[in-house]
């Protein structure tokens, strides 16, 4: 690749980046000018290389936050949100996430130990479900805290209130790494990534590029898996007593596999003939998730009909065959149920969420075409 | 110095509505394209109205948008560029933005004359 196409790709990568971000109806316009302002700009500087359109794509910004301000300017503000820290809030996301870390840590050992120290005779489970809910605890912070950095990250106006106020209160302590942000106010490449040359933060630039196409290969062999597993579940859940509760999982489970194998091969078709990465995949794939949630509901209030597979390993075997039909189901013991609880509204809470992202996800980087094709609706 | 940050935050503040008005200036002159723009607010200002161009082509759009300038792709010297010119309403407004301004500064330099006569 010579260096002339060398630059223009990175141009077209970053003006990708930029256009994913924008209101559809300006998105064409906007990254013509861009366009043309970048390669006007690097030829003044001295020809359309990859290091003269790196300084320009570096002066114009990281694509959210230059794409935001177009969102701002067109007619009324509206409240955005994209996955994704941006760099200037990312060293106070990783800061709060470790002080909070620690306090929670901290928490939780104190109430072990109360614990340990308090009866005579250790409650194992106790220590488990305490040291599993902290798990749950620390997962479930830093999941909300980066919902909350992105959303932040996703409006300028709030970015900067938030900003002011950290630099309020840490002000003293960060007078340093203040002037550093200064100096470069719109890195699109992270501020750790600033050592190695422009070669490698070019590099690193197309690393960051968001929604990379997926080969269709891939969907192939999950539509082929999951058709599978569709089929061993199916197979499997008749060989077995199972109460009501766990048959209504086999077939939720069933249906999943089934649902998700169609689509996947659905994919693949599509991907193969079109050439063209399909949107909606993501978003079917999680609403499928969904039929998961009537079964943990009940699962939350009928939990000691959950069964769980046992083997006697005490006892030895002969073969494979002796030790798969040797599997028995028992009934959930009774220490385990409020961790079992615990378990099913964190998944509940975990495809709510999910489902919520990706529909956001969807809502933003969906293609010009059904943009359009809404507005026309419209009209 | 810790009022530097301060000041800086000033003078953003205060340039802000100043390029809009240079811009419709500019513009009212003859038509421009982004580039070009930005350029031309740099040489004439000696970099003291100077403005990020990822500041600059958002500003341009919401002009455009509140109606003051007209963007139009046109093809010169064989190159596509979006021209902007100012709009009748553009003028009206920069007509009135100008007359705010000298007020202001009249304004202004008073407090300010005035204030050192008291020293």
């Amino acid at each position: 690749m010579s260096e002339r196409e060398e630059a223009l790709e990175l141009l077209e990568t970053y003006l990708d980046d930029v256009r994913q971000y924008l209101p559809e109806d300006i998105a064409n316009d906007v990254v013509e000018e861009l366009r043309t302002h970048i390669i006007d700009k690097s030829t003044e500087m001295g020809g359309l290389t990859v290091r003269n359109v790196y300084k320009v794509i570096r002066q114009l910004g990281e694509p959210r936050e230059l794409a935001s301000r177009y969102a701002i300017d067109t007619s009324k503000k509206q409240i955005s949100f994209e996955l994704g820290i941006s760099t200037d809030l990312y060293p106070y996301f990783v800061k709060i996430i470790f002080w909070l870390t620690i306090f929670m840590v901290i928490g939780y050992t104190a109430r072990i130990f109360s614990y340990v120290t308090a009866t005579e005779a250790i409650e194992i489970s106790k220590i488990i479900l305490t040291f599993v809910e902290m798990i749950i605890g620390i997962s479930v912070t830093i999941l909300m805290l980066y919902l909350v950095m992105s959303f932040l990250s996703s409006n300028p106006d709030l970015r900067k209130m938030f900003l002011d106020f950290v630099k309020e209160i840490f002000g003293p302590e960060k007078k340093k790494k203040e002037k550093k942000i200064k100096e470069k106010p719109a890195e699109y490449v992270p501020e750790k990534a600033a050592k190695p040359d422009y070669k490698e933060r070019v590099k690193l630039f197309k690393e960051r590029r968001i929604l990379p196409h997926t080969p269709p290969i891939l969907s192939l062999i999950g539509g082929i898996l999951a058709i599978i597993i569709a089929y061993i579940v199916i197979v499997y859940s008749t060989r077995f007593l199972f109460s009501w509760l766990m048959e209504l999982f086999n077939y939720s489970l069933g249906i999943y596999f089934i649902l998700i194998g169609i689509i996947e091969l659905g994919n693949y078709i599509y991907v193969s003939y079109t050439e063209k990465r399909s949107y909606l995949v993501n978003v079917l794939k999680t609403l499928i998730s969904f039929i998961f949630i009537p079964w943990l509901m009940l699962a939350n209030i009928y939990t000691e009909q959950i069964q769980i597979p046992f083997i006697d390993l005490t006892r030895e075997y002969i073969d494979m065959h002796e030790l798969i039909s040797s599997i028995k189901l028992i009934y959930l013991p009774s220490e385990y149920i409020m961790l079992a609880k615990l378990l099913t509204i964190l998944f509940v809470s975990i495809i709510i969420v999910n489902g919520i992202i990706t529909w956001i996800k969807y809502v933003k980087t969906s293609p010009r075409r059904r943009a359009l094709e809404i507005l026309e609706s419209q009209k | 110095m810790s009022y530097v940050p301060e000041l800086e935050k000033w003078k953003v503040e205060i340039r802000r509505g100043l390029i809009e008005m240079s811009i419709l200036s500019l513009l009212s002159k003859r038509e421009m394209y982004g580039y070009e723009l930005s350029k031309s607010l740099n040489e004439i200002t000696k970099g003291v109205l100077s403005v990020e161009e990822g500041t600059l082509y958002p500003l341009l759009r919401r002009l455009e948008n509140k109606k003051y300038i007209r963007g139009e792709w046109k093809f010169v010297n064989e190159k596509a560029r979006k021209y902007y010119r100012i709009t009748p309403l553009g003028l009206e407004i920069l007509h009135n933005m100008k007359e705010i301004w000298q007020a202001i500064i009249v304004a202004v330099e008073k407090i300010l004359s005035g204030g050192n006569n008291n020293v």
